[in-house]
């Protein structure tokens, strides 16, 4: 958990792909030779690097790419941790055995009928305030139907033409690194549905079941009842797909349901994005936001936040809409944005060189390994998914004084909070930090709450505290230094009761085993000496145990004062106030020469 | 004990006897197995309300102890690891299930035959009815007592009145569908079978209830509502039948038109009150059930791929292919022509000419219900006091415009034909409204309607409907057609002409036409002139079957056109052949058939076209249009451009071509472009 606390600060050198090279033609932003390692709350591996192209290449491509605009928009499906599945009682856990978390609803027996989860509304609704969207207070469930094996009924529950939410946006800081700069980006619509099982393939082997799952098409145009009639009327894409990956890979398809029914959130965001960096930071804060609210952990490795991201680049100027490609397998934030800046070098490269008719409409799988984009499938045409209403669940209608309440009971937004900690007068990369994680910013908050020193108290956080839970792989709700005793140290060190250096010592005491700061300055009696006599006695004692060493001072070997300054340090136990003893040393030394 | 282990092996004894024959069991359990349920049942919940009770299931009710096949090769063999709430509840009022009975499969079929387990057969060898054929024959030949079924679209009732006996469909909501293997969910009722009237009404009180486990069933607090608004009707000795003249159709079949009109005599003379009404959705309802119910099936029907259930297709190596072949070799073709329906109507082209048409049908429907009753509909959103107050308590209609026809020639029957069965039945299910159908007749049902929720009062007047003493059904009635003097009667005698004019004709002539449509061939000239003619301003549809002497159509042709713009007559006919060739006038607007193409323009707010050649003989089937749509449908002999579509929304003319031609592709393609192409022409 410690791994998701922080955002990596540093950049990485000179991490380049082609991608690095866009700018942005307004100079907002600029990463040109920069890492595209963008973000935020992972602490990834180091991705494996690719060679730097030739610098003529990518000279040519950043002249270009001044010309051209990209167009992101991305639909994200989110997770919602309710204790029980959508519509039924059955939990769901990630990891565990397959098919132990099923009953004849999730499963879709005869006869089964869907009960909905009213925490799927509420967590629907905490999102879409969150987002400041316009809720639908009356809205429904429709089917979605397509076939594949892992849809155990053969249709999907979802929202279809009334979503519970549309119409809102989100509030964005870029990371300091990229530039900074705040944006906002719209969000089109948030609406619920169902998980899918999953596939699992016995074939022993070269693909691991992600990247198998990735591989599959996750829709399919085609209705099949009757196959041999309609086929020709319709698209023979997925059946061809599937035709070829059987053949290729002679497995044989096994289907876990546990995930099956687990409620969704889908949110698509208008296509406000223009770079990776700023698609990144709007998942990123999707994640962030949905933290907030408890509504999901947000964990893209476990699948639990998944990003589509729809790309495409037209000439500046040009108000009509490049061909939109759609990339999949994005499983963190980084590959989000580098998979996007990819594929705008891409699409530009091939606009320059008048190819601009070779971008078709499809979806492109990001490989991570070789860190491009390759074709998955084309598009012919839409895809029809029959959508109907679902006539086994009642509407959904929200009151006014219902959604009052879940109004009222949202916590503080990621962006309020950065705007307030900002207003404290933290710098943009604390700010971002701090309030990254919200049991960080909690910690934070109060921490300050007893009146601690902003601006130690975010440096305390953020350096040693977040080191040592860094190391010892802890979050911040795992340590046992409570805010108040943080604020308590700060107020000590502050009010020269213990020196800074006592007071490190002190926090990791505290961190490790608890306790008040009291009680341990008592215990190991590390209260300052701040009296001037006692410091001068300890001098004194010094003094007269160095007789060698004062001559050699007085001889003109001043350097050794901070050998005296260590000794009587290490008497007084490193309590004695470091000014104080300075000071009184320095009067010794010199007053008989 | 002593009473269930003998019921058990009698029963048990007259299944397997009839089992062969009549074949209206999937499955059943052996003597021994049998008796010992029974003897469970009567130890471990006696003195219920249906201990020695024995309960058919139809095969699509969850029953953890026998299969649950829906009559499908799809589900051979499946076993469901749980008991449909309605099964459990009858367990624990004591009944003891004795088998799994035949069905059409997935309940899709009026004459239960289309069973992957062979057709429900009868002792006489007409047809069951269908879909829950097997229920029905089991109780009427005395292998249970009460059975259950499900009824869609009249899935009980169509069986109960071909099998004489009483079949129950109650309001939907009041018994669960937890474990009611889906068709349309919307739709889908559980229903009951019975001889006894008793039993019967055992049987629901006992299945009726709130269940967390089915969305769609009344919450408790409904439930208080509905006591409440029940509780407080006053009661009435005297009853209020409503006729709903759109019912009085040309397809109704002599004896059934007979034991209906005997029955209103006779209700009549025990005192109760007769009422013509009208529900002007009525005629769109096959249509608009044609279209809803397909649709959700194709979406229920989605899971049997094969993969989870069932039997997967021999020699299905690859996925898609796969999916293709189960399917097709584990449905049958009924099936197989409901989802190809469902999925086209939902299809994005077609899905707002089709499914929401249909949906808007559904509404209006229910409110043309509501308006009828006097008591208020507990779902509805209006206010008591807003609300017109209707004035019947129930209706009466017959359940099948026809008597059950020969298995023999069901099998040789167009689809259509089959689909047409249901069009007395898909009302109250679109509505959600109980229906009763009580034999009045020998294989003759008259369906008892009532408002939503008031099924107990259904089941009472039922009572009432089968006790009647129903005399000589040739019995002249001219006596109660007497013209009333006072004008105000005289007005009330007005509405009611069809059904006067109805009973004038004692049967022994074609009629035609009844409700506000008037029958002109049976008028003398002097009642077209002082009866007739001033009510054409307000005829809804008229057939002009025009006399020998011509005068009516005449009159007609002028004065039509000039009674009222909405409802004007185009006359097409003048002088033709011998003067018999016929039109309908349509909803409001016109629609006439004859042999020239250019008579077949249509007006565009027509809603019902039927194309009639120059003998008055009609040729090609009638189609419908739904809400502002224009209907399709032409004779065979039509040229293209004959028949101009706007849009329209009524596919049964192309259902047939899809399916009753080899070239099933090229029809789906066909039908794709009548919802695409407005003024496409279509030729059938
Ligand atoms: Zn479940």
């Amino acid at each position: 958990m410690a791994s998701t606390l922080f955002r990596s600060i540093h950049n990485h050198p000179l991490l380049l792909c082609p991608t690095a090279l866009f700018r942005r033609k307004n100079g907002v932003l600029y990463c040109t030779m920069k890492g595209t390692e963008a973000q935020t709350a992972t602490q990834e591996k180091q991705k494996p690097q690719i060679k730097v192209p030739p610098r003529t290449q990518t000279k040519t491509i950043d002249k270009i790419s001044k010309d051209y605009e990209a167009i992101i928009g991305i639909e994200t499906h989110v997770q919602l941790n309710t204790l029980t599945k959508a519509f039924c009682s059955c939990p769901y856990n990630y990891g565990s055995l397959p098919n132990t978390s099923v009953c004849p609803i999730c499963m879709g027996l005869p006869g089964a009928l869907p009960v909905l989860n009213s925490k799927v509304i509420e967590f629907a609704v905490k999102v879409g305030l969150a987002l400041n969207c316009k809720l639908s207070f009356n809205s429904k469930f429709d089917r979605k139907q397509y076939f594949y094996p892992d849809l155990p009924k053969g249709y999907q529950i979802s929202q279809f033409d009334v979503p519970i939410a549309t119409g809102g946006y989100v509030d964005v800081d870029l990371p300091v690194e990229f530039g900074g700069g705040h944006r906002r980006f719209g969000i089109t619509r948030v609406h619920m549905e169902e998980d899918a099982g999953k596939l699992l393939h016995s074939e022993n082997g070269s693909y691991s079941e992600e990247i198998t799952a990735a591989l599959l098409p996750k829709y399919c145009t085609t209705f099949y009842c009757g196959l041999d009639y309609i086929l020709p009327f319709f698209s023979r894409m997925f059946l061809d797909f599937i035709y070829l990956w059987h053949c290729y890979f002679h497995v044989s398809i096994r289907v876990d349901l546990n995930r099956a029914g687990v409620p969704l959130l889908e949110i698509v965001s208008e296509p406000d994005m223009r770079t990776g960096i700023e698609a990144a930071e709007y998942a990123a804060e999707l994640q962030r936001l949905v933290r907030y609210l408890g509504v999901s952990n947000g964990n893209m490795q476990e699948g639990s936040l998944r990003c589509d991201v729809n790309v495409s680049v037209r000439p500046i100027g040009q108000s009509k809409f490049g061909t939109k490609v759609e990339i999949k397998n994005l499983n963190s934030f980084s590959s989000v944005s580098r998979s996007i800046d990819f594929e705008i070098s891409r699409q530009v490269l091939l606009h320059s060189q008048g190819q601009g008719d070779q971008i078709t409409q499809e979806t492109r799988l990001w490989e991570e390994g070789a860190q491009k984009t390759v074709t998955m499938r084309k598009k012919e045409g839409l895809a029809d998914y029959r959508y109907f209403p679902e006539p086994d669940l009642p509407e959904v209608i929200l009151t006014k004084e219902y959604v009052d309440s879940i109004h009222d009971s949202l916590p503080e937004a990621p962006e309020v909070k950065r705007r307030r900690y900002e207003k404290m007068g933290l710098s943009m990369q604390d700010v971002l930090l701090l309030a990254n994680d919200i049991n960080v910013a909690q910690f934070f908050d109060a921490t300050i709450a007893k009146e601690a020193d902003v601006k130690l108290a975010a440096n305390w956080i953020m350096g040693d505290i977040a080191a040592y839970m860094k190391n010892e792989k802890l979050t911040i709700n795992e340590i046992k230094l409570v805010p108040q005793e943080l604020a308590e140290l700060i107020a000590s060190i502050k009010g020269g009761t213990i020196s800074g250096k006592i007071g490190k010592e002190i926090l990791f005491e505290l961190l490790a085993k608890g306790g008040t700061v009291k009680g341990l300055i008592k215990e190991k009696d590390l209260v300052q000496i701040v009296d001037p006599l006692e410091i001068e006695k300890m001098v004194d004692k010094v003094l007269a145990e160095n007789p060698k060493q004062l001559e050699q001072y007085r001889g003109g070997k001043t350097k050794l004062q901070g050998y005296f300054a260590g000794q009587v340090m290490k008497v007084s136990k490193g309590k004695a106030n470091p000014g104080l003893l300075n000071k009184i040393l320095l009067e010794k030394l010199n007053s008989k020469s | 004990m002593q009473r269930a282990q003998k019921l058990a092996g009698e029963f048990s004894r007259r299944q397997q006897t009839l089992s062969k024959s009549l074949n209206a069991f999937i499955a059943v359990a052996d003597e021994q197995s049998l008796t010992e349920a029974a003897e469970r049942a009567a130890r471990d919940t006696p003195n219920k309300p249906l201990s020695d009770t024995f309960v058919a299931v139809k095969d699509n009710i969850c029953t953890s102890d026998f299969p649950t096949t829906c009559a499908s090769r799809g589900l051979t063999g499946y076993r469901s690891p749980y008991d449909a709430t309605v099964v459990s509840r009858i367990r624990a009022a004591g009944g003891v299930i004795a088998g799994k009975t035949n069905l059409d499969e997935f309940g899709m079929g009026s004459h239960s035959l289309h069973s992957a387990f062979g057709p429900v057969q009868t002792e006489s060898g007409h047809s069951a009815g269908g879909s829950s054929g097997g229920s029905a024959v089991a109780v009427a030949t005395d292998q249970c007592h009460v059975a259950l079924g499900t009824d869609t679209g009249g899935s009980v009732r169509l069986p109960a009145a071909f099998n004489s006996i009483l079949g129950f469909k109650p309001s939907y909501g009041l018994v669960s569908r937890w474990g009611v293997v889906a068709y349309a969910n919307s739709l889908d009722t559980v229903g009951f079978f019975a001889k006894d009237s008793a039993k019967m009404k055992d049987a629901f009180s006992e299945s009726n209830g709130h269940d967390a486990l089915d969305p769609t069933s009344l919450t408790s607090a409904t439930r208080k509502r509905l006591d409440t608004v029940l509780a407080s009707r006053s009661e009435r000795s005297k009853l209020r039948f409503g006729i709903p003249e759109e019912c009085i159709i040309q397809e109704l079949s002599g004896p059934v038109r007979d034991a209906w009109k005997s029955t209103l005599l006779a209700l009549q003379k025990a005192g109760h009150e007769i009422a013509l009404v009208s529900l002007p959705s009525l005629p769109h309802a096959l249509s608009a059930y044609y279209i809803l119910a397909p649709a959700e099936a194709s979406s229920n029907l989605a899971k049997y791929d094969g993969v989870r259930y069932g039997q997967q297709a021999p020699d299905s190596p690859h996925l898609g292919p796969l999916y293709a072949r189960t399917r097709q070799h584990g449905f049958g073709t009924e099936v197989r022509r409901r989802i190809l329906l469902g999925a086209y109507s939902l299809s994005a082209n077609a899905i707002d000419n089709y499914f929401m048409q249909a949906q808007r049908v559904r509404r209006l429907l229910k409110q043309d219900f509501d308006s009828l009753f006097r008591l208020p509909n507990v779902l509805s959103n209006a206010k008591n006091e807003e609300r017109d107050s209707g004035t019947i308590d129930v209706i009466l209609m017959p359940t099948s415009a026809t008597l059950p026809p020969k298995i023999d020639l069901v099998k040789e029957q167009a689809p259509l034909d089959a689909f047409a069965t249901d069009v007395f039945t898909v009302p109250a299910s679109l509505a959600g409204l109980p229906a009763l159908s009580v034999p009045i007749a020998d294989q003759i049902g008259l369906q008892v309607i009532g408002q939503y929720g008031d099924d107990h009062n259904v089941l009472n007047i039922g009572e009432v409907v089968a006790s009647l003493k129903i005399n000589n059904r040739h019995e002249r009635v001219a006596n109660v057609i007497d013209v009333p003097s006072r004008s105000r009667e005289r007005r009330a005698w007005r509405r009611n002409l069809c059904l006067i004019a109805d009973l004038k004709s004692d049967g022994a002539q074609p009629e035609e036409g009844l409700g506000q449509r008037i029958l002109l061939h049976v008028c003398k000239q002097q009642e077209v002139e002082e009866v007739v003619w001033p009510r054409v301003r307000h005829v809804r549809e008229l057939c002009l079957y025009v006399g020998n002497d011509g005068l009516a159509g005449k009159r007609l042709e002028r004065g039509a056109v000039a009674a009222d713009r909405h409802r004007a007559v185009r006359w097409v006919d003048e002088g033709q052949g011998r003067g018999r060739a016929a039109g309908r006038v349509v909803g409001r607007g016109v629609a006439l058939g004859a042999a020239e193409p250019e008579a077949l323009e249509v007006e565009e707010s027509a809603a019902r076209v039927l194309v009639i050649d120059g003998n008055g003989r009609r040729v090609g089937r009638v189609g419908q249009g739904v809400g502002e749509g224009l209907a399709v449908g032409a004779p065979a002999s039509a040229e293209e451009g004959a028949v101009r579509v706007d849009a329209a929304v009524w596919a049964v003319v192309i259902w047939a071509k899809v399916f009753l031609e080899d070239r099933v592709l090229e029809s789906v393609v066909g039908l794709a472009e009548v919802g695409l192409c407005a003024k496409a022409a279509i030729c059938v």
